[in-house]
């Protein structure tokens, strides 16, 4: 199985990459030609919708910068609203790069690439459950509310105003020993089939770098580049 | 049940710390969801207050499952991680990091089992997930500078932040403290009420 | 190889109790055969299927006695890594039992793990998958797989090292006739391999024809011992009498026709439906239901997977909104609300279902005539666990808990979704009982099952889906 698509190691990159853009001073041309690289991504992988709803975060948060901030008078509200507009303005392409690469990275490729980045099995093997686990508490979840629906209790928005500790209680605790049951169950299993032999795991999901991975570093790096050779301010 | 008398982790016991984490990082993503609707911006400083009043109780659990070293630094680090992934500063994963160990420290200075010191444990451990919000407090000078640069007073602004910083941190602080205390204490009752009752532990 | 699996006078004492749980079992298994281990829960099945692939007692700790092999391997003394090539195992519960959420990487889980290497795995995971039919299963994720496909797909992966030895432990438990079926074909493609197959039931009429050997496990001894013939002859009764289920399933299918609802509208009927259609918008899964169930009287639902049982449940107890036509109480129109006031739906996981710290405190919630407390508790065999943590108590005595608490909420529609999956004779008796008990507080009781003992027994009349 080869991964289509990006490799989710370059995800990774991309993700890092936004977090040393935070450290630098971009003028507005710059900021915006690193945006639209970022968001480039969800376009060629079909998911136009969260690419261009980034692109109007941007804009929103771009044009309130400019032409709302000068204008707030208050202390609180100008900590607020710059933090709003400028701080996450900041923060939006690392938050580009994690989204695109949570929606379009399988959990199977998540666990591949923490293997082939020799991630070590103290940490890999309780990533993986976390991975597996989240649609299990989801049904999880489904089933006690139901049982909660028939027993009447927590059904109303009022239950959970009333009784906020009680009704938090009534989901937790089932939630809870059911999802200690699972490990038990779990661990039996896997030590079945070998998880804890020595030596080393293959995978059988294989990460492949490609000319659109090197592509799409080299033009994150393009306004790094521009910005350092202060061709453009 | 399935405890080993080994003092090192074994593979079991990383696959439940896998299932508690997986918990915690839920309640973590229902308390994010919950403070985003308060202040928009701002508020989301205070995820780590509503998530240690909720999930006092899978600390817990996970500490009476696995009571070795390691098990909450794990915990604490895997959060870090997800910080990075999110695209979050960097330093964030650090703290979160170094915190849960001090507090995987602390929990084994007292055994794993007394009550008091996994409590104390806990709070340490509460304040893990701050690391997001450090820049927000201690280099809000990105902001300044825009704002500099639109014509504001510089000294003004370095005060406006300097106090709001300030001010954030000390609310953050404290109520950090106080919900986790809070929710430290029901999470052991739960335990005592639930899974002790039921011989889960 | 000498030994494929030896017991020599094999006990098993858990941790912190004062007896053993195994007594002296001797047991010997060549190369090839195929045996049964049955009995009544706590018998000490699991224990020593645990025994024999190694989980115990290195995991699930206690103290073995006697001299324990599988596959030359030596119970107490060889790592559980030793067993992982030679001893292959399938579980009960389809839902925990997979590490991973995909087929594909689900049945690559135990080549990976031994470090083969990737193009050997892709073409194994073809190889096996077209050899037990599960390859159109490749592309899916196991989360929406049903149970049976499930359970499929952890059969394969259990070969997938292409083990000596595989245990089954109850893997039918929750399956349907269909799903059962294919799990036989599996089982006798790998036993015409020379595979040694070990195999732990409760439901024994799909054995037939594959087993070789048939042993019954009582309070931790083997206390009887079959060849394939012998047991054949054994009778429903004779078998009953030994706490087994039935072999012969046919005369409890005759019974099933039997109580077929020939007429479907009945003027006396409690609860009824007049074309009623229940599914989704998209999607209707069953169309024109013109059902009717009496009060006091016990209604089977049955059918195979996949045919609307569920839907049709959610739909009754108000959990799901019809599409068209109308739910009748008392002949008059009922909202869904109304349903849910009415209903309880008893899941077959009761770890969903409990949610205080005693039977008594469990049994008050939301009760409306608290007052019959201990009438209750007493009818239901209750009483010595009232302070009890629900959580603590076994299945069948959960179960009982939750009943207790839907007739003390004054529920009047009762319906069981697969009760007795993974019971053996006697609890399903047990729970048959229960049942007629029931009826003598004229609720409106619908049982969902595949057991088809239950219904031919203790159900008054039965509604067949067909797909």
């Amino acid at each position: 199985m080869i991964v289509k698509g990006f490799d989710p190691r370059a995800k990774l990159l991309m993700i890092i990459l936004a977090a040393v853009y935070v450290t630098i001073d971009l003028s507005i041309l710059l900021e915006i030609s690193l945006i639209l690289i970022f968001i480039l991504p969800f376009f060629v992988s079909n998911l136009p919708l969260i690419g261009s709803s980034f692109f109007v975060i941007y804009v929103v948060q771009l044009l309130g910068s400019l032409y709302l901030l000068p204008y707030v008078e208050s202390p609180f509200f100008i900590y607020i609203v710059s933090f709003i507009f400028n701080g996450f303005r900041l923060l939006l392409p690392g938050i580009i790069a994690g989204t695109f690469a949570i929606k379009t990275t399988s959990v199977s490729e998540w666990v591949a690439t923490f293997k082939t980045l020799r991630v070590p099995n103290w940490l890999l093997i309780p990533i993986a459950v976390m991975l597996r686990f989240f649609p299990a508490v989801r049904e999880d979840y489904h089933h006690i509310r139901k049982a909660m629906a028939f027993r009447g209790i927590g059904t109303s928005a009022l239950d959970l105003l009333k009784k906020p500790a009680t009704t938090f209680e009534y989901i937790l605790i089932p939630l809870l020993m059911n999802a200690t049951q699972v490990a038990e169950d779990l661990t039996v299993s896997a030590l079945t089939k070998g998880l804890s032999l020595p030596g080393k795991h293959t995978t059988i999901v294989q990460l492949k770098w490609t000319v659109s991975d090197w592509l799409l570093i080299i033009a994150a790096l393009i306004p790094f580049i521009l910005n350092i050779g202060g061709t453009v301010s | 049940m399935l405890e080993s008398k080994k003092k090192k982790i074994q593979l079991k016991e990383h696959i439940s710390i896998g299932v508690y984490t997986a918990i915690y990082f839920i309640i973590c993503a229902l308390a994010a969801g919950l403070t985003v609707l308060i202040i928009p911006g701002y508020s989301y400083a205070f995820i780590p207050v509503i998530t240690s009043l909720l999930a006092g109780t899978i600390y817990m659990l996970m500490v009476a499952k696995v009571p070795k070293f390691g098990a909450i630094s794990i915990m604490g680090s895997i959060m870090g991680i997800f910080f990075l992934i999110v695209g979050r500063f960097p330093g964030a994963t650090v703290i979160a990091i170094v915190i849960s160990i001090l507090a995987d420290v602390i929990a084994y200075l007292f055994k794993y089992r007394n009550k008091v010191g996994v409590l104390f444990s806990y709070i340490i451990f509460s304040y893990s997930l701050i690391g997001p919000v450090v820049p927000m407090i201690f280099f809000p000078s990105f902001y300044q500078d825009q704002l500099i640069e639109q014509g504001r007073d510089a000294a003004y602004i370095e005060g406006v932040f300097q106090s709001v910083s300030e001010y954030t941190l000390i609310i953050l602080v404290v109520s950090i403290l106080i919900m986790s205390v809070i929710g430290g204490v029901f999470g052991q009752r739960m335990m005592k009420k639930h899974f002790e009752k039921a011989g889960i532990v | 190889m000498t030994r494929m699996i030896q017991s020599n006078a094999v006990s098993f004492q858990y941790l912190h109790t004062t007896e053993a749980f195994l007594k002296d079992i001797n047991i010997n298994v060549n190369k090839g055969e195929c045996i049964l281990i049955c009995g009544a829960s706590g018998s000490g099945k699991s224990t020593y299927s645990r025994i024999l692939n190694g989980i115990s007692p290195a995991y699930i700790e206690g103290e073995l006695s006697g001299e324990h092999f599988t596959a030359d391997l030596r119970a107490g003394e060889s790592e559980i890594e030793e067993y992982v090539p030679k001893v292959g195992s399938v579980f009960q519960n389809p839902k925990t039992q997979h590490f991973t959420v995909d087929a594909m990487s689900e049945l690559a889980f135990p080549l990976e793990n031994t470090g083969v290497d990737p193009e050997i795995i892709r073409e194994k995971i073809i190889e096996k998958s077209e050899a037990l039919e599960v390859d159109h299963l490749l592309d899916r994720n196991l989360f929406e797989m049903s149970g049976g496909e499930k359970q499929q797909i952890a059969f394969v992966a259990a070969n997938m090292l292409e083990p000596i030895i595989l245990i089954l432990d109850e893997v039918t438990s929750n399956l349907d006739q269909e799903a059962i079926e294919r799990i036989r074909n599996m089982v006798l493609k790998l036993k015409a391999t020379g595979q040694t197959i070990i195999i732990f039931e409760h439901r024994l009429a799909w054995t037939r024809g594959i087993v070789d050997r048939y042993l019954l496990f009582d309070d931790g001894k083997i206390k009887k011992e079959w060849s394939a013939d012998e047991f054949n002859q054994l009778t429903n009764d004779q078998l009953h009498d030994l706490g087994l289920r039935s072999m012969d399933l046919d005369a409890h299918r005759e019974q099933i026709q039997l109580k077929l609802k020939a007429s479907n509208n009945s003027a006396n009927a409690k609860l009824s439906t007049k074309n009623l259609a229940v599914g989704y918008l998209d999607h209707k899964v069953l169309n024109n239901l013109d059902l009717s169930f009496n009060a006091g009287e016990v209604t089977g639902l049955l059918g195979p997977n996949g045919t609307g049982k569920s839907t049709l449940a959610n739909t009754l107890s108000g959990l799901q909104e019809s599409i068209t036509g109308q739910i009748l109480w008392d002949n008059k129109v009922v909202s869904k609300k109304e349903l849910i006031q009415k209903s309880y739906l008893v899941m077959q996981d009761m770890n969903y279902q409990l949610f205080s710290d005693s039977v008594e405190n469990e049994i008050l919630l939301g009760a409306k005539h608290p007052e019959y407390l201990d009438d209750l508790l007493n009818a239901l065999n209750l009483s010595e666990f009232r302070d009890r943590h629900p959580m603590s108590l076994s299945e069948g005595q959960k179960q009982r808990v939750v009943i207790a608490s839907a007739l003390l909420s004054g529920k009047e529609i009762i319906i069981f979704d697969e009760p007795t999956s993974g019971l053996d004779y006697e609890h399903m008796e047990r729970f048959g009982n229960l049942l007629s008990d029931l009826k003598k507080s004229k609720n409106v009781i619908i049982v969902i099952t595949h057991d088809e003992e239950l219904a031919s027994k203790w159900c008054d009349s039965i509604i067949q889906l067909k797909k």
